[in-house]
Order: structure tokens, then C-alpha cells, then sequence
């Protein structure tokens, strides 16, 4: 599944109207970008793009370079080395540097920076500078009109709550028709409830608004549910980029893996046509790929809580026993203890109840190719 | 007032004040219905203003010596760099010329003189100062600046008017009006005999102990050490320095603290100008306070207030004039009455009960010569007095 | 945000200075330009200091006299300053902190000391408390016959801590209301006592508010002469104004130079004391602690409140009045008569001193704010030295440096105003230093990712939220400069007089009457001034 179509998709999930005319152009380019602190690399050779009208997000640990990359991509940084591209402008590498305020290039701020001694107006309006005052006052109504506060045109941003914030900021930044529109961490400010309700409020927004978008987060639940493509950082450069999907049922390192997801690894063998593990021996087409090579040799399997049923028994029979329970409200995840020294997780409806320390039989419930990784 | 206070030579000086205080008062209520104020008040002046009014001053003989009448007028801007303290009255009599004369303004400027004087020669350093006439209340600083060459030459006949220890000896500044050293004493707690004759004596004087007050950083008590160190040397300067440390006096930032700090009864006596006991007085009339003087030594210091001419000036001329105005025999009345000051002219007596300078009988020492307060403030130094 | 995403989002933060190159150099250049420029009048000392022969200085310097001089005055500002943190945190704390009665009362008449003018409270305290003063005039007739004496250490102690306290309580004051009460409740939480969790938690928190404060009391006592000489007390300030005394200006400027020296000994334990500095003088509005029950405590905690209210504002002001009812009978003379104008050129004088002092702070203290290098710090640091300067020694050299120099300006307002600036700019320096701390860096960033250049972008967004600090840092300037004397005496336009001038002319010549109303006026006016900085707290 190519990226462009699962954009596609999500769109159509949620029936905007894309603003994009065309979904194929190259809209921002990163080129071999590097950034460092004196002796600390926080950035090394990336190679980005983004599409028009796509919602890309950066994911990555803390301290993993992502608030670097997108800074530079703001002007807020400058890159020690490579290009950064904008509609095809070369706006920092290459002996070039444009200040944040020669690009056209919006950020929604963590904290949001909305200016506390101006009205939501007032705000929204800061950017329009070239505009006379009636351009002002229409294009300030249709962004309220967007970010639906059409009501709180006069208040002042502490009268708001945070998901107000948010959208007077995210308003402010599009004001001004971005090429592009940067968000950082832009829902960490918020209560887990209204996280959720703000991740796809946002997205509508984007969409409806048809900007391009790089979003910054290290919360890998919010990169998968808004963005058209994720890129996961690590140690300043990209593990890996793909549709959210994807890279979720295909990472491509063990650190993509054990990042997405309450990965667990379980260690097998590679025998013939069978893979031997804590679980017993399974043929080795359930494997994401050809692992002949590794004939003979161990290789770790990627196996996540809805992969695993526990099954409750007795010694001898058992894989393992329950060395942890933890509940998720409608789910319980449990911690097992296999006899092979591997813990895994396996995910159970919330009926299914089992008491530390009960030996359990597990069985690999997966319908889909496990990724492996060869043992370090 | 009683006759015999004029007439009993040693009495009278230590007993004048009372007096004095009394009708200075007066005659300092009478001058409070003076309206001076406004800038383009002007109009004709009468000695009267100069003197004041009160029955002290209705009684005295008119004053004999050149008039303001018989000198040119004086017309023109004058930069005068005024010495504080007292010298703020001066002010008044800057007044009352600026009154008479329409065409006569001051632009005039109040420091401390020792200030004043830094000032001057800092100007002169960097190239000219902007003052036309120093006026300052102490011969140190006037002989400082006239020792940095910052001084002009005075007119003749305002040399010519002031006796020779008056003036420096080359004729660089005159002296315009007198200040006498004196011993403030509280009269509760001493009377007039109880104050030696001089002040070699005093440490030994036991109603002296842990009760006498000084103001060391003061100038006129600085140049009162630079007189002692001129009659009797550097070396019994300063034991009789450290001797009054050893008797327990009291320091006091000024010599008007020094007279008020008596008047409370906080001292028993102390080392001040005399005029500042008259200040006292005239705040508050009941107030037992005295003034007693030795003899012959410094003292009986007599510093004078003066003037010189700077060097440099665009208004010599001017400058000439109003140096002979301020010894005229209306200026000098008004030293006379209005700032118990000692005149400077034979022909102007000084007001009501004070001693006269021959009276006093001050040391015979160059007043320029008290410039040298370097030598006073390290002998001070030294003596653990500063 | 995890403490790593932290770290990394501030050292990008800070490292965002340096990402336009031009705009913080440019910076770096008038922050430095403008420290120079206020330093530049000690040129003169070293100039002056240099006529001295070196054996004769050195002589100079280790004379016991020198040695003695130099303890005294440590001693005094030792004193001063801890005296200045025992009386202003507890008042800091019980008007920020607690439900003491009439807060916002206690919260002015706690300020308003810094306006009277130190010279004026002091020989009020003289005048109350001398042997024989009102106290013991009204003790006599109960048979006390002396009281312990007010001069020397301790009394030059006391009268400059009732004037230079309100330094550490605004300071402190500030600190406590920015300072957010949920880590005192965490610490409660944890079994601390009230007292233990403010030994631990508050006092560490607000330390740098207290030193902030402080450090402004330690100059101050340094640099004044007039308190300890009417206390009767050895100090510094004095040996050097008998050598201007005896006109030995090299002397002068060689002990000058020691006091410099001292004051940068005071700047260097506070820059230790205070790594992180931010929050003096500003309140950020942030969680309040729960407030303190004062309970039995009320009683005596109103009584100190009252206690020095009445000493450092009821006494100077009695004894004003007692002035002006004793000279009933007193001299009017043309040469005193106070003029309306004498009050205009005061205030201004101090206004123009406190526009500019803000316009200079502001580069210095926004460098200062927004870098974490020592370097940057460096011109903000430098203008503090100024603050020690003795006001007659600064006078002089730019008597000197005036004439010289710019000989258009000698005896011109511009010099003088200028002399201000060199005193009063830490002042300024300080809460607008503090103030630009409390606005988040990212709104400058916003601005500019909405098309502003840093500078508009500054304008815009930064001044607005900073203009209550920078309107208290004035009133701060202003206050302090219409009760400054030894340069404007030296420095005024000749025939200029200003409130300070007048008062001092009339003192000298006896008439204190005629001192009282344009003192009373002085304290006034000032006093107006205080309420700007303490309405700050308010509106923020």
C-alpha cells in the first residue's frame, strides 16, 4: 500500500474536503541535514520530504532530535550541514539562511505562545500584516469560522480552556497561508480525554485547510492516528518512515519494533523449515520474509500482547506462569514468564481473569507475518 | 543688655551670648517680615535691608566706610560659586544687589566650599572654569584655589580696605566677613570661669571628660588643627589631640550639631564657630547655651569668609565691582547683623555683645596658610582622630 | 515532557540565540557599549590614582588607619545587610504569605521607607533618640537619666537598615508571590513541618529574590556617607571625603578604588549566591501557597509590622513636623524662600534619569536574560558597580571627565541625568532583568514564524508584557533620584536647585523649619512612585 493511497484513505474516512491540488508535489525537502552542539550530534544526515497537503509527524524518544529537526525546518535553528528546501527554494544549507520571518512557515507552539496581552482576535490577526483591516477582520472570522470559535472573538487567551488555546493558536499560524505548518508536541499540553478529542479535531482542521504538516511527538498512539505518513527518529536520524500502518506491522529495526507497541521478543532457532521457541515450533512461513539464511543460527521474533492468548494449566503442560497483571480497563495485559527465560505479553478481554504466578500455556494467536530480527 | 557686659573685658566675651542670642532673635523676627522672593523683584534699597530692623540694630550707629552709593552700578550676568553651609545667608545679600541693581543678575551656585574649591581647580585643570567669583566661607579653601594659580587680581581698593591678616599676603583673595573659633558651653551645667583660658588645657579640665564634642571632619575644625600645628608644631598638635581622645570627647558630623548637641545638654561644651551657636539661639531662645573664647592660641582662631576673582573671566570688570560692593559698608552691615559675622572694614562694628577681634586677641598666623589641610588630615590620621 | 526532552527543548532555546547571528551581536554590542559607557566616569580615578607615588600609596593602603576603616566598613555592611533580611523577609512573608489584617496596608507603609532620604532619617533618629532627644525628654521626668547610647556600630546599623530594608523586602516580596506553592504543599506532604518546608523548599526558592535585594542594601551601605557620619561611625566613605577635603584627590581616588574593589568582592558573592537569578521584584502570578494562619501569632506579627512602620515612616515624619512648628518664628529670607520650580527640576530630573536608566537597562538586561554564558551577564554585572560609587566621587569625575571631554555638557542637565543613569541603572537593570525572564522565549519565536524581524517581533510581543517591570524599575530610579545629593550638587547647571539642593542649602544654614515642607513634598512624591512598583503586583 503506497503512501498516496492511504492518505487517500483516512480522508475519505473522514470526508474533507482537501484543499490539495497536487498530492504528488514535493513541497518541503530535507537533504543530508546535520546539527550539532559543538562535541553533541543532535541531528545527522536526514533526508526528509514531505507532500503537499500531507500530515507527516516526527516520533521519536526524548532527546532523539526530532524538536532540533523541526526548528531548523523553522528557521530557529540553522543546520551545521545539508539543505533545507521549500517550494523548491533552498531557504538554509548551501551558504543561504532565511530567518523564520522570511519563510512562510507556521508553528503551533507545545505551550502554544499565545500572546497573553492580546485578544483571540488580536492573535489570530498578528500575522496579517500585509492586509488592511476589513481583509484582516474577514480573514481573522473565517479562521475562527474554522477553528469553530466564532464566539470568542474578544476573549483574551487565559479566559480560554486548552483545547481552545490550541485552536486559536493552530488558527494564528494558518492565518497567514503557510507553505507549511510545524506543530511540537501540540497535544501534551492536554488532559488525556480531550487528547483524543482534539487529535482528529486537528486533523479536520489541517485537512479542511488542505496546509501541508509536519507534526513532533514522542507519543506514538497520537503519530499513528493523525498523521498520512510517520517518520521515527532515533539518536538524530530516521529509523524509519512509511504510512502508520505499515510501520507498525513491519518495523524495520529492532528499535522501530520495540518502540511501537508493548513489543516483546521471543528467541528462537532456526531450524529447516520450523523456528523452535519458549511456545513450542512453528513453521517458519509465519515469518515476515525469507530467513533461510539464518538456518541454524537464533533469530527474535516480534510478538505483541494481541498476538499471545494465555491459556490457564497446569505443570507439566505449561509455557510459563504469570508473573504480572495489568489492567487497561477493557483489557488485561499480562506479564508472562516463559520457561525458555523470554517474557512476553499477551492481551485478554477483561473477563479473562488470571492470578500471578498461575502457569499458563501460551499460544500464538497472530493471523499476520511476525517480524524478526537476528539475534545480536 | 547691661552696660557692664560691654564694659568688663573678660566677662563681656564670655557672657555676650545671652545677650546676643536674645536680641538676635529679635532682630531676626523683624527680618522675617522681608519679602525678597520673586527674580524681577527690584526697587530701590535702603540700609535698612542690609541691616534689618529690631532694637539691636535701631541702637547702632550707621556704619562708616565706603558706600553702596559712591560705587559704580553694576550691570551685567555674574557666575559666583557660592560656599554652603552659613554662606547660604550670603545668598540674601546677593539679594538685596540684584534688587537694587536691574541690570545685575547672578547666576549663582551653593557647595560646600571645600567642594567648590575641588570643583574650581578640576575646571581650571581641564581648561577654564565657568565661575567669575568664588566666594567661599573658609581661607583654606580660598587659598587653595589661589595656590593652584586659578585665582586673578583683586582691585586695589578692596585690598586696600581689609586689614593685612585678612587677606593673602599676595593679594589673591580678600576676606569679607569674620569667623571666630569658639567654646560653646551649656550653661546648666557649667559657668563662664570653668573654661580654661586655653585649649592646651583642656584635657586636663575635669568637667571635660567623656563630655566635649568636635566635628573633625568639618572644615573650620580642620583649619583650627592647621592653626595649632602652625603655632605649636606637628608634634604637640597631636599629642594634644590624642589627649582629648584620651578625655572621652564625643565626634559630631558638624559644628552646628556640635552647638545644638550642647544646647541639649548632650555636652557640656564643645569646639564650633561661633556663629552656630546664634543659629541655635535663634531657633530656640531659651536655649543654655554660651559662648566662651580662649586666648592668643588657636582657639581664638579668626578665619574670615572671602572672595576672590578667577582666573580666566570674561567679567573682571564686574567681578572688581562686586568684590568692592561686598565690602561696602552696607554689605558689611548686613555680615555684621545679619550673620553675627565679624566685618572686615574698621568702620563697621560687630553686632551687640560679641568681643571684638582685638578683644579676642586671635593668634598671629597667614591665613593662607591653612590651606594646607593634607598635613592636618594625616596628623588627624595619625593622632587616630579620623 | 520528560526531563531529557527538556533539557534538550531549553539548551535549543538558548542555543537559539545565537541561530541569527546578527541580532544578538548586535545586542551583545549595545549592552557592552552601554556598561562602558557607565563605567567610563571611574576613567578619572585611575587617572587621579595614578599621580600617587607607589610607596605612598601602598603606605596609604596598609595604614592602620586604612586596615581599621576597612574592617569598619565591612563591618557595617555586613550588618546592614543582615539586619536589612531579618526585618525585610519576615515582612515579605507575613504581607505575601499569611492572613495578617490590613495586608495591603502593611504591604506600603513596609516599601515606603526606601523614599525617605537617609540623611533626613537619620538625624530624625538622632533627633528621637539622641541622649538628648524626644525619648529621653519624655523619660526624664520617670527618673531614666541616660539612655544607651544611638551612636556608633550599632546605631549606623539600625538607621541604615530602616532605609534600605524595603531593597529585600520588594525583592523578596516578588520572589515569593512568583514562586509556586504546590512544591511547599509536596514538602508538607512529606512530614516537613511549616517551618522545615520553608527552611527547605521556600528559602532556597527565594534566595535568589533575597540576594537580589540585598546586594542593592550591601552598595548602598558602601557608598553612603551621610548616615554613618551622623551616627558618629568610622567608615570608608568618610576617609575619602576628608581627602577631598584636604584636596588631595590622588589619595582620594586610590581609596576610591579600594571601595571598588570592595563592592566587586559583594558583587562576586551575590553572582555566587545567585547562579540562577530571576524573580526579584516581579510577581508571575503563579499557584499561590496555601495561605499561613497567623493564629496567636497575629498580635505580635502586627505589632512588628506596626513597629517599624512607626520608626521608619510615624518618627521621620514627627520630627518634620516638630521642624516645622518650632521655627514659628523663623527666617524667610529671599535666598530660602522655596520656589515652586526647585520641586518641576526634581521631578524632572528623576523622570528623565528613570526613562533613560529603562531605555539602558533594557539591551543589558535582556542580553542578561536570555543568554546562560557568564559573558553575557558580564555588562549587566558591570553596571552595578556604579551603584557603589560614592555620589562625590562620581560627581567630580565627571567634573572633570565633563570638562574635558564633553565640555558642551559641563554644568548641562544631560550630565547630570547622566550621572543618575550611573548610580541608579541596577536598579532598572534588576527588574527589568526579571521581567523579561517571565515571558516565554517562544513568543518571540511565534512572532517571527508569523513574519516579524527580531526587533518588531520584540516590540510587539516582548515589551508589552515587560512595560509593568519596566514601569517599576523607573519608579525604582525615580524614587532613589530625587533623594540623591552629593551629584546634584556637583553636577546641576549653576543656579539650577532642585528639592535635595534646597533642603541641604536651608539645612546648612540652621533652618530646618524651612527643610520640613519640601521634605515632607519629597517623601511625597516618592511615596507616589512606590505605588507604581507595588500596583505592579496587581496587574501581573
Amino acid at each position: 500500500m503506497s503512501n498516496q493511497t492511504r492518505s487517500r484513505r483516512l480522508s475519505a474516512f473522514e470526508s474533507v474536503d482537501a484543499a490539495v491540488s497536487d498530492p504528488d508535489r514535493t513541497v518541503l525537502r530535507l537533504d543530508g541535514v546535520s546539527k550539532d552542539y559543538g562535541q553533541e550530534l543532535a541531528v545527522e544526515n536526514l533526508d526528509l520530504e514531505v507532500k503537499e497537503g500531507e500530515l507527516l509527524t516526527l516520533l521519536g524518544p526524548s532527546g532523539c532530535g526530532k524538536t532540533t529537526t523541526l526548528r531548523m525546518i523553522a528557521g530557529l535553528e540553522r543546520p551545521t550541514a545539508g539543505a533545507v528546501s521549500l517550494e523548491d527554494d533552498v531557504i538554509a544549507g548551501e551558504g543561504i539562511f532565511r530567518k523564520p520571518e522570511e519563510r512562510d512557515v507556521g508553528i503551533v507552539f507545545q505551550d502554544y505562545a499565545l500572546f497573553p496581552h492580546l485578544s483571540v482576535a488580536e492573535n489570530i490577526a498578528f500575522g496579517l500584516t500585509d492586509m488592511d483591516a476589513e481583509a484582516t477582520a474577514s480573514r481573522v472570522d473565517e479562521l475562527l469560522e474554522l477553528v469553530d470559535l466564532r464566539d470568542h472573538h474578544d476573549k483574551m487567551p487565559a479566559q480560554l480552556s486548552g483545547g481552545q488555546q490550541q485552536r486559536v493558536a493552530l488558527a494564528r499560524s494558518l492565518a497567514p497561508e503557510p507553505d507549511v505548518l510545524l506543530l511540537d508536541e501540540p497535544f501534551s499540553n492536554l488532559d488525556v480525554r480531550l487528547r483524543v478529542e482534539m487529535r482528529e479535531e486537528v486533523r479536520k482542521i489541517l485537512k479542511r485547510a488542505g496546509v501541508t504538516a509536519i507534526s513532533v511527538t514522542h507519543d506514538q498512539e497520537e503519530a499513528l492516528s493523525i498523521s498520512d505518513r510517520v517518520a521515527i527518529m532515533n539518536d538524530g536520524a530516521i529509523a524509519q518512515v512509511g504510512d502508520p500502518g505499515e510501520v507498525f506491522e513491519n518495523p524495520e529495526s529492532r528499535f522501530v519494533a520495540s518502540f511501537l507497541g508493548q513489543a516483546s521478543f521471543l528467541s528462537a532457532r532456526v531450524v529447516d523449515e520450523t523456528i523452535e521457541t519458549g511456545l513450542g515450533s512453528f513453521g517458519t512461513h509465519r515469518l515476515n520474509g525469507p530467513v533461510e539464511a539464518y538456518d541454524g543460527a537464533m533469530v527474535d521474533v516480534l510478538v505483541r500482547p494481541d498476538d499471545l492468548q494465555a491459556v490457564p494449566t497446569s505443570e507439566p503442560k505449561a509455557d510459563g506462569y504469570v508473573v504480572h497483571r495489568q489492567y487497561n480497563g477493557p483489557s488485561f495485559v499480562y506479564r508472562v514468564e516463559l520457561h525458555s527465560g523470554d517474557i512476553v505479553h499477551c492481551m485478554h478481554n477483561h473477563v479473562e481473569t488470571f492470578e500471578p504466578g498461575e502457569p499458563v500455556e501460551v499460544d500464538l494467536a497472530a493471523d499476520h507475518e511476525l517480524a524478526w530480527y537476528p539475534t545480536e | 543688655m547691661t552696660d557692664d557686659t560691654l564694659s568688663d573685658g573678660t566677662s563681656s566675651r564670655r557672657r555676650f551670648l545671652q545677650l546676643g542670642g536674645a536680641t538676635a532673635a529679635a532682630a531676626l523676627a523683624g527680618c522675617s517680615g522681608l519679602s525678597l522672593g520673586g527674580d524681577g523683584d527690584t526697587g530701590p534699597v535702603s540700609l535698612a535691608d542690609f541691616r534689618g530692623s529690631g532694637p539691636l540694630v535701631a541702637q547702632r550707629p550707621d556704619p562708616d566706610g565706603p558706600s553702596i552709593e559712591d560705587l559704580p552700578a553694576l550691570e551685567g550676568e555674574l557666575t559666583l560659586y557660592l560656599g554652603g553651609g552659613e554662606g547660604g545667608l550670603y545668598l540674601d545679600l546677593i539679594e538685596l544687589l540684584e534688587r537694587r541693581y536691574p541690570d545685575f543678575t547672578t547666576n549663582h551656585r551653593l557647595e560646600a566650599s571645600s567642594d567648590l574649591a575641588n570643583t574650581i581647580i578640576e575646571e581650571a585643570n581641564a581648561g577654564q572654569s565657568p565661575a567669575d567669583v568664588f566666594m567661599a566661607v573658609d581661607a583654606g579653601s580660598l587659598g587653595a584655589v589661589a595656590n593652584a594659580g586659578a585665582t586673578a587680581s583683586l582691585p586695589e581698593e578692596a585690598l586696600s580696605a581689609v586689614p593685612a591678616e585678612f587677606q593673602d599676603s599676595e593679594g589673591r583673595w580678600v576676606g569679607i566677613a569674620g569667623r571666630a573659633r569658639a567654646i560653646p558651653y551649656n550653661t546648666n551645667e557649667l559657668s563662664a570661669s570653668d573654661i580654661p583660658s586655653s585649649v592646651q588645657a583642656f584635657p586636663e579640665t575635669a568637667a571635660f571628660q567623656d563630655s566635649l564634642g568636635w566635628a573633625p571632619t568639618y572644615s573650620a575644625f580642620q583649619s583650627f588643627v592647621t592653626a595649632m600645628r602652625l603655632i605649636r608644631g606637628d608634634e604637640e598638635t597631636r599629642t594634644w589631640l590624642q589627649a582629648m581622645l584620651d578625655a572621652g570627647i564625643s565626634e559630631y558630623p558638624d559644628e552646628f550639631r556640635v552647638s545644638n548637641a550642647v544646647a541639649d545638654g548632650e555636652l557640656v561644651a564643645g569646639f564650633a564657630n561661633h556663629y552656630y551657636s546664634q543659629r541655635v539661639k535663634s531657633a530656640r531662645e531659651d536655649a543654655p547655651l554660651d559662648l566662651a573664647f580662649t586666648e592668643g592660641d588657636a582657639g581664638a582662631l579668626v578665619n574670615v569668609s572671602g572672595l576672590e576673582i578667577i582666573q580666566g573671566t570674561q567679567n573682571s570688570e564686574l567681578a572688581a565691582n562686586f568684590v568692592r560692593h561686598i565690602l561696602s559698608a552696607e554689605a558689611q552691615e548686613f555680615f555684621a547683623t545679619r550673620t553675627f559675622a565679624y566685618p572686615m572694614i574698621p568702620g563697621v562694628q560687630p553686632v551687640g555683645g560679641l568681643p571684638t577681634i582685638d578683644e579676642l586677641n586671635p593668634p598671629d598666623i597667614d591665613l593662607t596658610e591653612l590651606a594646607d589641610v593634607a598635613g592636618t588630615v594625616d596628623l588627624l590620621r595619625e593622632a587616630g582622630v579620623l | 515532557m520528560s526531563s531529557s526532552d527538556r533539557f534538550e527543548r531549553l539548551r535549543e532555546q538558548t542555543s537559539a540565540e545565537h541561530t541569527d547571528s546578527t541580532a544578538p551581536t548586535l545586542l551583545a554590542v549595545v549592552a557592552l557599549t552601554i556598561s562602558l559607557v557607565v563605567l567610563s566616569p571611574l576613567v578619572w580615578l585611575f587617572l587621579r590614582a595614578g599621580e600617587i607615588a607607589v610607596p605612598r600609596a601602598i603606605e596609604l593602603l596598609t595604614s592602620q588607619t586604612t586596615v581599621e576603616v576597612t574592617l569598619n566598613t565591612l563591618a557595617l555592611v555586613v550588618g546592614v545587610t543582615a539586619a536589612s533580611i531579618v526585618v525585610g523577609v519576615p515582612l515579605a512573608i507575613l504581607t505575601a504569605q499569611t492572613d495578617l489584617p490590613f495586608r495591603r496596608f502593611w504591604t506600603i507603609t513596609s516599601a515606603l521607607p526606601l523614599v525617605v532620604p537617609s540623611y533626613i532619617g537619620a538625624f530624625a533618629f538622632v533627633s528621637a533618640f539622641g541622649p538628648r532627644g524626644a525619648l529621653a525628654d519624655l523619660l526624664a521626668p520617670l527618673g531614666v537619666e541616660q539612655l544607651p547610647t544611638v551612636y556608633g556600630l550599632h546605631g549606623a546599623v539600625l538607621v541604615l537598615t530602616l532605609f534600605t530594608y524595603p531593597y529585600v523586602f520588594l525583592t523578596t516580596r516578588a520572589a515569593l508571590l512568583s514562586f509556586d506553592g504546590t512544591v511547599v504543599e509536596a514538602a508538607r506532604s512529606l512530614n516537613h513541618t511549616r517551618w522545615e518546608a520553608f527552611k527547605r523548599v521556600t528559602l532556597p526558592q527565594i534566595a535568589p529574590g533575597i540576594a537580589a535585594g540585598a546586594l542593592l542594601v550591601a552598595l548602598y551601605t558602601l557608598s553612603d556617607f551621610g548616615t554613618p557620619a551622623i551616627m558618629q561611625y568610622d567608615v570608608f566613605t568618610r576617609m575619602i571625603y576628608n581627602e577631598f577635603g584636604a584636596r588631595r584627590l590622588d589619595y582620594a581616588s586610590v581609596l576610591s578604588m579600594l571601595l571598588l574593589v570592595m563592592a566587586l568582592g559583594i558583587l562576586a558573592v551575590e553572582s555566587r549566591l545567585n547562579a540562577g537569578r530571576d524573580g526579584a521584584y516581579v510577581s508571575r502570578g503563579s499557584r499561590q501557597p496555601g495561605q499561613i494562619r497567623l493564629g496567636r501569632w497575629k498580635v505580635p506579627a502586627l505589632t512588628f509590622c506596626a513597629g517599624i512602620a512607626s520608626l521608619c515612616l510615624v518618627l521621620p515624619v514627627a520630627i518634620l513636623l516638630r521642624w516645622l512648628v518650632r521655627s514659628g518664628t523663623g527666617y524667610v529670607g529671599g535666598g530660602f524662600a522655596f520656589e515652586l520650580s526647585y520641586a518641576w527640576n526634581s521631578v524632572g530630573l528623576a523622570a528623565a534619569a528613570a526613562a533613560i536608566s529603562v531605555l539602558a537597562a533594557l539591551p543589558v538586561a535582556y542580553l542578561a536574560a536570555r543568554s546562560d554564558t557568564g559573558l553575557a551577564s558580564l555588562p549587566e554585572r558591570a553596571t552595578y558597580v556604579g551603584y557603589a560609587v560614592p555620589g562625590v566621587v562620581l560627581g567630580l569625575a565627571l567634573v572633570y571627565l565633563g570638562l574635558a571631554y564633553v565640555p558642551f555638557l559641563y554644568q548641562s542637565v544631560v550630565l547630570l541625568v547622566f550621572a543618575y543613569v550611573v548610580r541608579f541603572l541596577p536598579q532598572a537593570v534588576g527588574t527589568t532583568e526579571s521581567s523579561i525572564l517571565q515571558v516565554d522565549p517562544s513568543y518571540i519565536e511565534a512572532a517571527r514564524s508569523l513574519g516579524y524581524d527580531p526587533i518588531s517581533a520584540f516590540r510587539q510581543v516582548v515589551l508589552p508584557l515587560v512595560a509593568p517591570g519596566l514601569a517599576a524599575g523607573a519608579a525604582l530610579v525615580f524614587l532613589t533620584t530625587m533623594k540623591e545629593l552629593p551629584a546634584t550638587l556637583m553636577l546641576r547647571p549653576t543656579g539650577f536647585e532642585t528639592f535635595v539642593t534646597y533642603i541641604w542649602l536651608v539645612q546648612g544654614a540652621g533652618y530646618y523649619g524651612q527643610a520640613a515642607v519640601p521634605a515632607l513634598i519629597l517623601v511625597g512624591v516618592s511615596g507616589l512612585s512606590m505605588l507604581v512598583i507595588l500596583r505592579r503586583e496587581g496587574s501581573s
